[in-house]
Parts: structure tokens; C-alpha cells; sequence
């Protein structure tokens, strides 16, 4: 135990130089914190269930700063952080947190409440520093609502599959959100037929991939290609939550040669002259880019149509393109009659063949002739103006004007 | 009865020209116009504490006469709460991008485009409209726009590090007010939560300043030390502060604090942290 200063006179002096260190000391903002959403709302969580969300925490602070992240009130116990070490967020990154909630299996039905809490740690504490430092904090609330009623409902947010070589494996990916508040199993179904053709040659079920309630799960499938002929396929893809058919589409695939997918060329555009009249020759131009790994040879196939119906099928020569290189492979196409044309066409390489653009061309009449319509025009304002002479007359006659 | 046949058959005539050349309008019209499709934003925004986040509205925009005859596509992003479409920009619930970004065209006539905005961290919550138009060099123009780009709740504060006694003897209180500006870094309004710590020092022998000795009043300024002014606790203690989100200049407010020092301590350096917490405005 330390002795009191025994001179008052001397035990002031001290006091006013710790003071007097404290008034020296620089004032400065401390550390900014902010937390958003700052509200969380679960609805409809089931007792002993699952539910996700997430908030962004974020400072204005140059300088990484460390916080740390806890929960309050009646749910405090319920509610767990990923991640929930090392948090460290600054100016230009912010630091996303899942906030995870799992209640017991015990608590009664109702609604709950409590907040996240995200503090800035104490950095001037420990007495080298001025005596009173400022930490920050902030919170958002949190309202959980316990329900003893099981919900299934999930939706099937996006299915897709991609090309393979002969040898290798199928891959379908299958995204699902489960919207519910339990945990969901969907089965997948699969089946595969040629492209056009009715027959199923392959067939397979997924149903092994669980999802928590409020996440999102990807589930991937993959089906053998032994025995299938290359070309390609189309494969009738349905999700099923029990006897709930959630989605059901066709995705097409192909199954390529081997090494045929160092191949990879793109049809970046497809342009014309968009104006001209009809008995014009009409230059198609296909750029046609070669983004693979080996030299190809490329052509242009394209279908032009007025109208809605084919007019005619339009071809350009098979030109080799370079590795990395963009080549125009032209077709030509003369329009009969005016009106607007669509021209949709893509390009065959490799065995492959490009995603299909489009171009229109707008053909107005044949140069050098007087347009159809606007003779059209003429002889409808000829009968117009003559109309409008009988009606004149038959007024006059009628004495419905009266002259003077 | 010849007359009237002849009426007939003119005017029969006339309507059939007009109906046949309002049909051939329809397939020689001018220069198409541009669409604007597909309109994907950034949702849900959450904002950046007192600095700004960027934001995505992207659209896909058709031309019927190719894509490179669009000629400019420009945004408005607004609160339609709080404000209209054609109002002058505000951070808090308007904003616009005159010159949005056009991506790689996707065929002869589609090309995406990438409007974004620089949103500060005042943005008011709330769905938001984003509309997209584009316009093209025969002077047509088009747009779209949805209206559910939410932006989040953001509660936020910054504080200055430190709280300055001043000079003080044994067995006195603070004369004066030591200040304390909090600032509202966020977009909604704030109360404060306050605790703090003993204030120490580890050689110290005889007493410590109790956290209670820690006085403040945050609305009022010069308050008497012992009737005026809250004890600080441990414990985070509700504070009706009421400091509103920023509108044009900054959100700021003073806190006003005293210290009562115990009449008998020793010749130490005693620190101690106090903290602010954000807490919702009742």
C-alpha cells in the first residue's frame, strides 16, 4: 500500500501535470464504425431450426481497424458470427458477417428480440496515453420469429450445364434457394436424349444434397458420356421438393472430340448497311474471332427473313482464322422487294458452331423508280381532292353555302 | 342515286388507301428507336460509415439500326418517397450519371450498358427508382426503370478520441464542460448507449476515479457536476440523444462531461476508455 502524498501543495502539483498531459493531447476523431442493415428481421423460424443473414460493418478509418462482434438481449444465446475472430475492416473494405441464428428446440413460440453489437477494440488504455480514452460502437436489432409449423419452399434460381469431350463426364449445376424453414433435400432428375430426338439415352436422379433454411445451395450432378456419339444433346432437367415439381427445363449441351474444346471461337458481331434499296447487293459481314488454342477455318451460315418467313439462305467462303485473330467472313444477299429484313446466322468451325447473332437491314425502293407508296400517296390525294369537290357540289346544290 | 353510288365508291376508296398506307408505314418507318431492357441493380446496398459506396444500375439497350447508333445512355437514381424524377440532385435521395458505360455489344443490336453512381453514406433507406435512358444519333430515345433497389439502414457514429478534464485538484469537480463531438455517420437517426471504465493506474495504492465520478449531460451544456449530470456505469447506460442523419452539412452534436476527483489520490496517471454505441432512436 502506497503512502498519501503528505504535502497537499505538492499532491496538487502532481495532479496538475497529469492534467496539463491531457490537455496537450491531441483531439482527433476516433475510430468511425457503422453496421447496416440495422435491423435483421427472421420471420417463421422453426424451433431447433436454421436461418442466415448477414450484415456489412464499415469504418471510415484509413488505418485497418479490429472490432469485435457479439449479440444481446433474449436471443443472445441463439445467435452465432461467421467469422468471428480477426475482424478487421478499413476505409475501402468492408467487412461482410454472417449472422446465424439457431434456437433450441425447447423455446416457445412468439417473437424475440435482442441487437448485434460491433465495438472498435480500446486502443488508449494501459497509461502511457491521455487518461480517457473514446472506443465506438454501434448496433442493429434483431427481431427472431419462433414458430412450431414446418414450411418446405424453395426456388430453383438458375440451372445450367456446360459442353464436354468424348470420355469425360456431364456437369449440370443446379442453383436452389430453400425459402422455407426446414432443411430441404430436392431430387434432380436428368434425362438425356440427341438434340431433336425423343429417344432417352441416359437418365439419372440427384437427390443426396441437403440446403438449410434461408441458404442458397448449388448442386452439382455428373453424368458418364461412355457409349454416347458425339454431337449434340439435350437434356430435360426437373427439380422436385417432395411431390412439388419446382422446375423443369431443357438444356442443351454437345459432346465434343477430344481436344476439341482448345477450340473456342466467338461471332462478335454481324454487320450490314442498314439503309439501302431493294435489287441492291448487300455485303453480310461475320466477325468471327478465334479465341482457342489451335488455327481453325470458319463459315458463315446465315438465314435472312422478311416478315417473319425465310427469304433466302446466305453463305460466305470458309476462310481460316489465326489463334487470337478476328477475320470478317462476308456473304452477300440482294433484298427483291422493300421492307425490313432480318438476318440470323452464325458460324460453323471445328465442327463447332458460334452463338447466332443478328442484323437488319432496311431496304426502301428500287433506285431510280418513283417509291410505290408514295404513287400510292398521289392517287389517294387525287381521290381525296375530288371527294372533297363532289361533297362541295352537292352542298351548293343543296343551298347548304350561300354565295356572297 | 348515280351521285351517291359515286360518293361511295370515292370515299370507299380513300379509306382503303389511307388503311394500306398506314400499314406500309408500319414496315418503312424512320430509324428505329432504342429499347431499353433487362434492368439489374446493385440490391440490397448496404452504405459505407461517413464515406460513399459504388453502385451499379445495368441495363441491356436494343437499337434496331445497330448498336453503335446509340449514341448516349444516361441514369437517374432516386428516393421516389421523397422526391420526383426530374428534381436537381441531392445525396440524400437524388442522384444521376449523365455518360453510363457501354460494355461489348452482344450482337448487331444489343449492347449492355453500366450506369453507376457514388452513393454516400447519408443515401436515405428506402426502395429506390433507377431509370435508364438511351438515345441515338437520329435523335430517338427510350428507357426503362424498376423500382425496388433497396438501400439499407446504415447506423453509424464517430466520436473524437479523447476527453479533456482540464486541470483539477484533490476533492474537486470539473469547472468547466469537457466536450465530447459525436457525428451521425449513417443514414438514420441516432441515440447513444454509454459506459466507461475505472480510471487506473496499476501502481496506484490508495484509490482509483470510480466510473461513476464520470459525469455527463448530452443535450445541456454548463449543468451542475452533482445535479445536472448523469454517473457514467459499466453498464451501457440509454442516452435520448437524438442526433438526426445528415441532410446537407454535416450531423454533428456536442456531449458535455465532467470529473470528480476523490480528495485523496496519489501522483499517478489514471486512464480509462468511455464508449459511444449507436443504438436506435426511440
Amino acid at each position: 500500500m502506497r503512502k498519501i502524498p503528505a504535502n497537499p501543495v505538492m499532491m496538487a502539483i502532481f495532479v496538475f501535470v497529469l492534467v496539463l498531459f491531457f490537455g496537450m493531447a491531441r483531439i482527433v476523431n476516433a475510430a468511425s464504425i457503422g453496421i447496416s442493415p440495422a435491423e435483421l428481421s427472421f420471420d417463421n423460424v422453426l424451433k431447433g431450426g436454421y436461418a442466415e443473414s448477414a450484415v456489412s460493418v464499415s469504418t471510415s478509418s484509413e488505418t485497418p481497424l479490429n472490432f469485435t462482434i457479439s449479440a444481446q438481449g433474449a436471443v443472445k444465446d441463439w445467435i452465432g458470427f461467421e467469422p468471428s475472430q480477426n475482424l478487421t475492416i478499413s476505409r475501402n473494405e468492408m467487412k461482410r458477417v454472417s449472422i446465424i441464428v439457431k434456437p433450441p428446440a425447447t423455446v416457445a413460440n412468439g417473437v424475440y428480440t435482442g441487437n448485434i453489437l460491433v465495438s472498435t477494440s480500446s486502443a488508449r488504455t494501459g497509461g502511457t496515453g491521455a487518461g480517457v480514452g473514446v472506443t465506438t460502437g454501434t448496433t442493429s436489432d434483431i427481431t427472431v420469429k419462433i414458430t412450431g409449423d414446418e414450411i418446405k419452399k424453395a426456388a430453383v434460381e438458375n440451372m445450367e450445364v456446360r459442353d464436354t469431350e468424348e470420355g469425360y463426364p456431364v456437369e449440370f449445376l443446379i442453383s436452389i434457394l430453400n425459402q422455407g424453414n426446414v432443411v430441404i433435400t430436392p431430387l434432380i432428375t436428368i434425362e438425356i436424349s440427341k438434340k431433336n430426338g425423343t429417344d432417352v439415352l441416359r437418365s439419372a436422379s440427384h437427390g443426396e444434397t441437403s440446403i438449410l433454411p434461408t441458404k442458397m445451395g448449388i448442386i452439382r450432378v455428373k453424368m458418364g458420356t461412355e457409349g454416347l456419339d458425339k454431337g449434340e444433346y439435350a437434356a430435360k432437367v426437373g427439380v422436385f421438393l417432395g411431390e412439388e415439381k419446382l422446375a423443369e427445363s431443357t438444356l442443351s449441351f454437345s459432346l465434343l472430340e477430344r481436344g476439341t474444346l482448345s477450340k473456342k471461337g466467338v461471332l462478335q458481331k454481324i454487320w450490314n448497311e442498314p439503309w439501302v434499296n431493294a435489287g441492291d447487293v448487300v455485303k453480310i459481314d461475320a466477325y468471327f474471332e478465334n479465341q482457342g488454342e489451335v488455327l481453325v477455318s470458319g463459315k458463315f451460315k446465315g438465314e435472312v427473313y422478311r416478315a417473319g418467313k425465310l427469304v433466302e439462305v446466305v453463305e460466305s467462303e470458309e476462310l481460316e482464322a489465326p489463334l487470337g485473330k478476328t477475320i470478317v467472313l462476308s456473304a452477300y444477299f440482294r433484298p427483291q422487294f422493300p421492307g425490313q429484313y432480318v438476318v440470323r446466322g452464325s458460324v460453323i468451325y471445328g465442327g463447332k458452331t458460334t452463338e447466332t447473332k443478328e442484323s437488319y437491314i432496311n431496304v426502301g425502293p428500287q433506285a431510280g423508280q418513283p417509291p410505290a407508296d408514295y404513287m400510292l400517296f398521289a392517287v389517294c390525294a387525287l381521290a381525296a381532292v375530288f371527294a372533297a369537290a363532289v361533297l362541295l357540289k352537292t352542298m351548293f346544290k343543296k343551298g347548304g353555302i350561300k354565295k356572297g | 342515286m348515280m351521285e351517291r353510288k359515286l360518293k361511295f365508291l370515292i370515299f370507299s376508296a380513300v379509306g382503303i388507301c389511307l388503311a394500306f398506307l398506314s400499314m406500309r408505314a408500319g414496315v418503312l418507318a424512320g430509324p428505329a428507336s432504342p429499347l431499353v431492357s433487362g434492368i439489374t441493380a446493385t440490391d440490397p446496398v448496404n452504405l459505407n460509415t461517413c464515406s460513399t459506396v459504388v453502385i451499379w444500375c445495368n441495363a441491356t439497350i436494343n437499337d434496331g439500326d445497330g448498336w453503335e447508333d446509340i449514341n448516349n445512355v444516361n441514369a437517374t437514381l432516386w428516393d421516389p418517397a421523397s422526391t420526383a424524377e426530374g428534381s436537381s440532385d441531392s445525396n440524400s435521395n437524388h442522384y444521376t450519371n449523365s455518360s453510363c458505360t457501354l460494355g461489348a455489344n452482344v450482337s448487331f443490336t444489343d449492347v449492355p450498358a453500366n450506369c453507376s453512381f457514388t452513393l454516400q453514406y447519408y443515401a436515405n433507406p428506402a426502395d429506390w427508382t433507377c431509370k435508364i435512358y438511351a438515345n441515338d444519333t437520329s435523335g430517338n430515345s427510350g428507357s426503362s426503370f424498376i423500382t425496388d433497389a433497396t438501400i439499407n439502414t446504415l447506423r453509424a457514429l464517430d466520436a473524437e478520441n479523447a476527453i479533456d478534464f482540464g486541470s483539477l485538484v484533490p476533492d474537486s469537480t470539473s469547472p468547466e464542460d469537457a466536450n465530447n463531438t459525436v457525428t451521425n455517420c449513417g443514414n438514420v437517426p441516432i441515440d447513444l448507449n454509454l459506459s466507461g471504465t475505472d480510471l487506473v493506474n496499476a501502481s496506484a495504492g490508495i484509490a482509483n476515479i470510480s466510473v461513476s465520478s464520470v459525469k455527463h449531460n448530452v443535450t445541456a451544456p454548463g449543468q451542475d457536476y452533482a445535479a445536472g449530470m448523469s454517473p457514467l456505469s459499466a453498464t451501457p447506460t440509454y442516452a435520448n440523444f437524438t442526433l438526426a442523419k445528415r441532410t446537407n452539412g454535416l450531423s454533428i452534436n456536442k456531449t458535455y462531461w465532467k470529473i470528480g476527483v476523490p480528495s485523496v489520490i496519489e501522483k499517478l496517471i489514471y486512464t480509462g476508455t468511455i464508449t459511444f454505441t449507436a443504438v436506435d432512436d426511440n
